[in-house]
């Protein structure tokens, strides 16, 4: 039975992918075990810290907010009806915690001016060499692109790809249409390429 | 050099290039954008940059994530206080942990720590304190403490890190632990200013000289078996084989460098691709001190920013 497993067994099954471990996992929790909310911590915290990281690029806040989201899951997590939803009602107080710090700071700011359209003078070479500061610019250029995105787009795009979910689930866990997340992710996407572009050509 | 046009994708394919998670396309729909995806040279590229930017998103995974829950933060819920009694006590200071033996305060700290595991109220002071020892006053037996109580943590923080597997074939586990104390170490000797004022920082910070010697030593390892590294006294010209347009433009930038020592090390950084942490570690008789590195190479950038219309017309014109 799976209730008469140790928490280590139950973590470890939890962690190959076991449903049914990790719902006991976050119903262990739910009655108020910190050793399996401390789990479910563990298991979840770096994926929140660069989903949270990215979504609030543009400040350094990202470690606060996302201890308060894990203080804030531990409060709420009695009233979570469906065990097996963690995770995805955990991405959701996540954004909560994220937009309302960002509306707080009055800071939620997106350029109004379209980037420049790629010229011909974008195909030729670099003179760039790919060195140890590439890496810290191109952290750069991304902080600034996710900035310059609009608050709903850069959180599908980030639960899309730094959360993994699938269209659906990110339709369902922000209440809006499937079509719109779809919309949202490509849109994402496509900006922070064009704003790769338009660093590299301005280097 | 590597050429970035913009590429635009067929517009019919746009929203299905950026579906990559196996949940929203069907298997024939995905069979359907592969068989387009080989007979466009367009669509694939706009898939390869969204990889890139994807594996950018990603990247921030190496960002130093929190060190522990605050499970002192964890208040008992109301029930279960009904259930057990009564909240967790919280500690009074009777002693002061500046004034303790050694040995209490590493019972002390124990006692603590494991309050802090059973999520019980607990105090950080005390391991502070052997924090407090081992780095302002260097004393010997606190540091051996230090690195007796957080090995573990080191350890558990090792196995938890995602490239952990890798690293392991690359050398064991207690040898990582031993050399993050020894940066943590060179840290605290090199900076008398840096102390913790809770136990969650010190971690960290002892989580963040892991992380670093862990990616280190991936990045030592990958790189050595691409970019030999050269001989001192080696000469500005790359080799032979080299791609034509890398030796003009570092023909270009050397002459805009007017130091050997300037040049050499633009040629470590940049060539070399090697970290400023590395060159110290591998050529310690060339660039002993990682604080010169870091003045030299603000000094090369703002040369080489001062000196950029001068570089694009030179290429140019040898074009």
């Amino acid at each position: 039975m799976i209730d008469d497993l140790s928490l280590t067994e139950l973590v470890m099954r939890a962690q190959a992918g076991d449903t049914q471990a990790f719902t006991e996992l976050v119903m262990r929790a739910q009655a108020g075990d910190t050793q399996a909310f401390t789990e479910l911590f563990l298991i979840h915290y770096s994926k929140i810290c660069t989903y949270l990281a990215r979504l609030v690029s543009h400040h350094d806040q990202w470690p606060d907010l996302a201890q308060e989201t894990f203080l804030q899951v531990w409060k709420e997590l009695p009233n979570l009806r469906h065990a097996q939803q963690f995770t995805p009602w955990l991405y959701r107080i996540a954004t909560n915690e994220a937009m309302s710090f960002l509306r707080k700071e009055e800071r939620w700011w997106w350029s109004s001016q379209p980037l420049p359209e790629p010229t011909e003078d974008t195909q030729g070479e670099y003179l760039s060499t790919p060195g140890p500061e590439e890496s810290v610019a191109e952290e750069d250029w991304l902080k600034r692109a996710l900035r310059k995105l609009e608050p709903q787009c850069r959180v599908c795009l980030l639960l899309y790809v730094v959360g993994g979910f699938s269209q659906r689930e990110i339709a369902a866990l922000l209440g809006i249409r499937e079509n719109t997340v779809s919309g949202n992710v490509c849109r994402g996407r496509n900006h922070l390429r064009y704003h790769r572009q338009s660093e590299r050509r301005d280097v | 050099m590597m050429n970035h046009p913009l590429y635009t994708p067929c517009v019919e394919w746009q929203e299905q290039l950026a579906a990559t998670h196996l949940d929203d396309l069907s298997p024939s729909e995905r069979a359907t954008l592969e068989r387009h995806i080989v007979s466009c040279p367009e669509c694939a590229a706009v898939r390869a940059e969204y990889q890139a930017i994807d594996n950018l998103l990603l990247a921030g995974e190496d960002l130093e994530p929190l060190p522990v829950l605050p499970t002192w933060r964890l208040q008992p819920r109301k029930e279960l206080a009904c259930l057990t009694g009564s909240y967790a006590p919280v500690p009074v200071m009777s002693e002061l942990p500046g004034e303790m033996s050694l040995s209490a305060l590493a019972d002390r700290c124990m006692s603590e720590i494991n309050h802090y595991r059973r999520g019980e109220a607990s105090s950080d002071q005390y391991c502070l304190e052997i924090f407090r020892r081992a780095m302002q006053k260097q004393d010997e037996a606190a540091w051996t403490l230090l690195e007796e109580r957080f090995q573990e943590f080191l350890l558990t923080a090792f196995r938890r890190h995602p490239r952990s597997e890798a690293a392991t074939c690359l050398d064991s586990p207690e040898n990582y632990v031993a050399r993050a104390f020894a940066r943590f170490w060179m840290a605290a000797v090199h900076n008398q200013q840096v102390m913790f004022t809770s136990l969650g920082g010190a971690l960290r910070y002892l989580r963040i000289c892991l992380n670093s010697t862990i990616l280190d030593m991936l990045r030592s390892y990958a790189r050595s078996r691409e970019v030999p590294l050269p001989e001192p006294g080696f000469g500005w010209e790359p080799a032979a084989e080299d791609p034509d347009e890398g030796s003009e433009l570092w023909e270009v930038l050397r002459t805009m460098l007017p130091g050997e020592r300037e040049r050499r090390l633009a040629f470590l950084l940049y060539n070399c691709n090697l970290k400023p942490r590395e060159i110290v570690r591998l050529l310690p008789q060339e660039f002993p001190d990682v604080g010169e590195i870091h003045r030299l190479r603000r000094n090369i950038k703002d040369r080489l920013e001062r000196g950029a219309d001068q570089i694009r017309w030179r290429l140019n014109r040898e074009a």
